[in-house]
């Protein structure tokens, strides 16, 4: 089956920062249900949404834009706006990119400075913890792909 | 401080497990303006806050309550223990999910009774909301504490802590209290008087006073069905889409408390039932179903809902089966990849046993049933069973293990991956039932039983067996006396809560409590006589006495009783407009 996947990128700040992980990325389905999106399902026993989740960040860490890579069964022109109404403020969608982001850094803005981590390979905790910050104080501010294209989540300037 | 509103700092949130129970702000959760709107009331459940976002009488008031313009509604849940030392430490109140505002601002606190265990509970959630624990020391500026669901229906065991007790379903009614007790409590009107006002509405019971009440039921015309429900922040034990199919049962299973509680039937049309599902999923997402019924096969139009709901996309689940309605059709269209464990409940290995329950089927029935399902495709199978059930002897009990035993050989010769798995508890003679003069078997005798069963059982079935002191607590609590409550509350100071929690430590904190309120708690588990009175006779919930007694009789004797939908059994229950409804 044809795949139209789009990568779209939701906040995950205030309230929803303190959610698991789990339940955050529970959210994230529920909303794109919610917005009758042609989403696609998988194949097994259970039906569930088809999406690929980010790497999870910890307890407390707040995000600017996660990206879930989203399958959809058909091209969709994707209104953020429009799309914003089926979440909460603090899981609203920011970004929407047409490729699959792989093999990144993420970005974060730390009081002790900018801070980029594979967390694919890395531990964001370990890493914040030897910065001596804690998990609240820290915000994902941006994608950095390997070619060095960067990807701003939010309007202001990295510190 | 990020949660400067709910005064914890992000260190002390970080410190607690799952900070988001107490965070609020989910989707589709309503926060109206405090200081513009009327009335106030806070729906406290008495547990986890995941525990509580799966009841669907939670949402439903919730939706209810604030579709009035005058009225909001907020959610309480018992915090965690951690969260509770950290109130306590910090000498700060539990404040509502919506607003932040502590308990003791609100004009009237709802709380939901579904279990007797979470008794210590609802003293651990008033307390920590800043609220006097005994309704005889609030003043009038203090909310009015009002509690129903089932596991009220006999207060004794919480009278001194309600200012009012709602016998039966508030659907129709609730808005009514809500308006009442808050304008009594914005005037700061006399209490007694207030409650003495609020005995007006039928199923309003107030402590104080002692007044003689009837259960009051909702007209199926007047049934509210939430089209939203509110996506908790942690997952929900169930999280579904939900809609009730059926209010009430007329089995007649002659220990099912809820079957004489909520009696009689009253169907939802299967357009209307499907209508609310899809609804539910257009604004939550949800695409779990979940079809609520305490009959759900006896439900007259499941093949029309299955059919509406088919190719949406949803999960849907399956009840326990019955077995004298089953229809294997059906299961398929519901279940075509045999995924679902199907729940049968037995109750009792014993045909004769079992016919005294008024359960009218056969263990080669059940045999019969799990042979073709097993062939059929589907290979999980979950049993439920109860000993110390009136009249059982050793043998009924051995004769549960040789269900299993049978029904697992059946099952693997059709199926190799057919699997069976049981439940067994103790069995809790409940009021308002034909067993509610019954004698309830000690811890010790039901440990016997459950070894008695274990011994015989075959290796390769799972089989769980409810902690005793759950039924012993639990069976002290349903049918107690006035007495018991003082033992409630000591057992609450002295530590105990989440008594259903099956790591709770607590049994101790409650035999003290036993020693100190100077009650002999297994007095409370033997037989009552059908002569005398027993403390709740003052108020009327489901079948008649003289109709329980003959019931009780005619279980002695082995006979059936027939499903009231196809004939009246003179219960009085239904009369008026209230008689059972077919979709």
């Amino acid at each position: 089956m044809a795949d139209y996947g789009v990568t779209i990128f939701f906040r995950k700040t205030g309230t929803a920062a303190w959610l698991s992980y789990r339940d955050y990325v529970r959210h994230i389905a529920y909303g794109l249900i919610r917005s009758g999106s042609p989403l696609t399902f998988s194949e097994g026993f259970r039906h569930r949404v088809a999406l690929q989740a980010p790497q999870a960040l910890p307890l407390g860490v707040a995000s600017f834009g996660e990206p879930f890579y989203v399958s959809l069964a058909s091209p969709m022109s994707v209104d953020l706006g429009a799309l914003a109404h089926f979440f909460t403020t603090d899981e609203a969608p920011v970004a929407i990119e047409n490729k699959k982001w792989k093999n990144y850094l993420s970005v974060f803005d730390t009081p002790a400075g900018i801070l980029k981590v594979d967390l694919e390979k890395q531990s964001l905790k370990q890493a914040i913890e030897s910065l001596g910050v804690k998990p609240w104080e820290i915000v994902k501010v941006a994608l950095e792909s390997k070619d060095g294209y960067t990807l701003m989540l939010h309007g202001r300037k990295l510190s | 401080m990020l949660y400067s509103t709910i005064m914890l700092t992000n260190d002390e949130l970080y410190s607690v497990e799952k900070p988001s129970r107490y965070l609020g702000g989910e989707y589709n959760s309503i926060s109206k303006d405090w200081e513009s709107t009327d009335f106030k009331v806070a729906l406290l459940y008495p547990d986890l806050y995941e525990v509580g976002m799966s009841y669907h009488g939670l949402q439903l008031f919730y939706f209810l309550l604030n579709g009035e313009p005058d009225i909001l509604a907020e959610r309480v849940f018992t915090p965690a223990p951690d969260m509770g030392a950290l109130l306590r430490s910090k000498n700060l109140h539990l404040w509502s999910l919506e607003s932040k505002k502590p308990l003791h601002h609100f004009d009237v606190i709802a709380v939901h009774c579904l279990t007797e265990l979470a008794a210590t509970n609802i003293l651990e959630t008033l307390y920590l909301g800043g609220i006097p624990l005994r309704a005889d020391q609030r003043a009038p500026s203090d909310p009015y504490v009002i509690a129903g669901g089932p596991a009220i229906s006999n207060p004794s065991y919480m009278e001194p802590f309600f200012d009012a007790v709602f016998i039966g379903e508030a659907d129709d009614k609730l808005i009514e209290i809500t308006r009442m007790l808050a304008e009594a409590r914005r005037l700061r009107a006399n209490r007694m008087q207030t409650l003495e006002d609020l005995t007006r509405v039928e199923g309003i019971y107030v402590p104080a006073l002692r007044n003689e009440v009837q259960e009051h039921h909702v007209l199926s015309r007047h049934m509210f069905y939430p089209t939203k429900l509110i996506v908790p922040n942690v997952e929900a034990v169930q999280e579904r889409a939900v809609v009730e199919l059926a209010r009430g049962c007329t089995r007649g299973c002659r220990f099912c408390h809820a079957g004489y509680f909520y009696r009689p039937v009253r169907e939802t049309g299967a357009a209307k039932a499907a209508d609310v599902i899809m609804n539910i999923k257009r604004s939550t997402g949800f695409y779990e179903v979940g079809l609520l019924s305490l009959s759900t096969f006896d439900y007259s139009q499941l093949h029309e809902v299955v059919e509406l709901l088919k190719g949406q996309d949803l999960n849907l689940s399956l009840p326990s089966l019955r077995l004298d309605s089953l229809d294997i059709g059906l299961l398929h269209e519901v279940d075509p990849t045999h995924r679902l464990t199907l729940t049968l409940a037995p109750e009792t290995g014993s045909d004769r046993l079992r016919k005294t329950l008024n359960k009218p089927f056969s263990n080669e029935q059940i045999l019969a049933a799990v042979e073709e399902l097993a062939a059929a495709g589907w290979t999980k199978f979950k049993f439920y069973f109860m000993v110390g059930l009136p009249g059982e002897t050793e043998d009924d009990m051995l004769q549960i293990a040789h269900l299993l035993n049978e029904a697992d050989d059946r099952a693997f010769k059709q199926n190799r991956r057919a699997r069976v798995h049981a439940t067994i508890a103790s069995f809790v003679p409940k009021p308002y039932t034909p067993f509610q003069w019954a004698r309830q078997i000690s811890i010790e005798e039901a440990r016997k039983a459950y070894e008695l069963v274990y011994r015989q059982l075959k290796r390769q079935i799972e089989a769980s067996f409810r902690n005793p002191w759950f039924s012993f607590l639990e069976g002290l609590l349903s049918r107690s006396d006035v007495r018991v409550s003082d033992a409630v509350l000591k057992a609450w100071q002295k530590g105990a809560v989440f008594d259903a929690a099956e790591v709770s430590t607590n049994s101790e904190a409650w035999q003290q409590a036993f020693v100190e309120a100077e009650l002999e708690p297994n007095a409370y588990l033997s037989a009552r006589d059908p002569d005398q009175p027993l403390p709740w006779d003052h108020i009327k919930v489901g079948a008649s006495k003289a109709y329980l007694q003959a019931e009780l009789e005619r279980s002695k004797l082995g006979q059936g009783t027939m499903d009231c939908r196809y004939g009246c059994l003179g219960c009085q229950v239904c009369g008026g407009e209230l008689w059972p409804t077919m979709a």
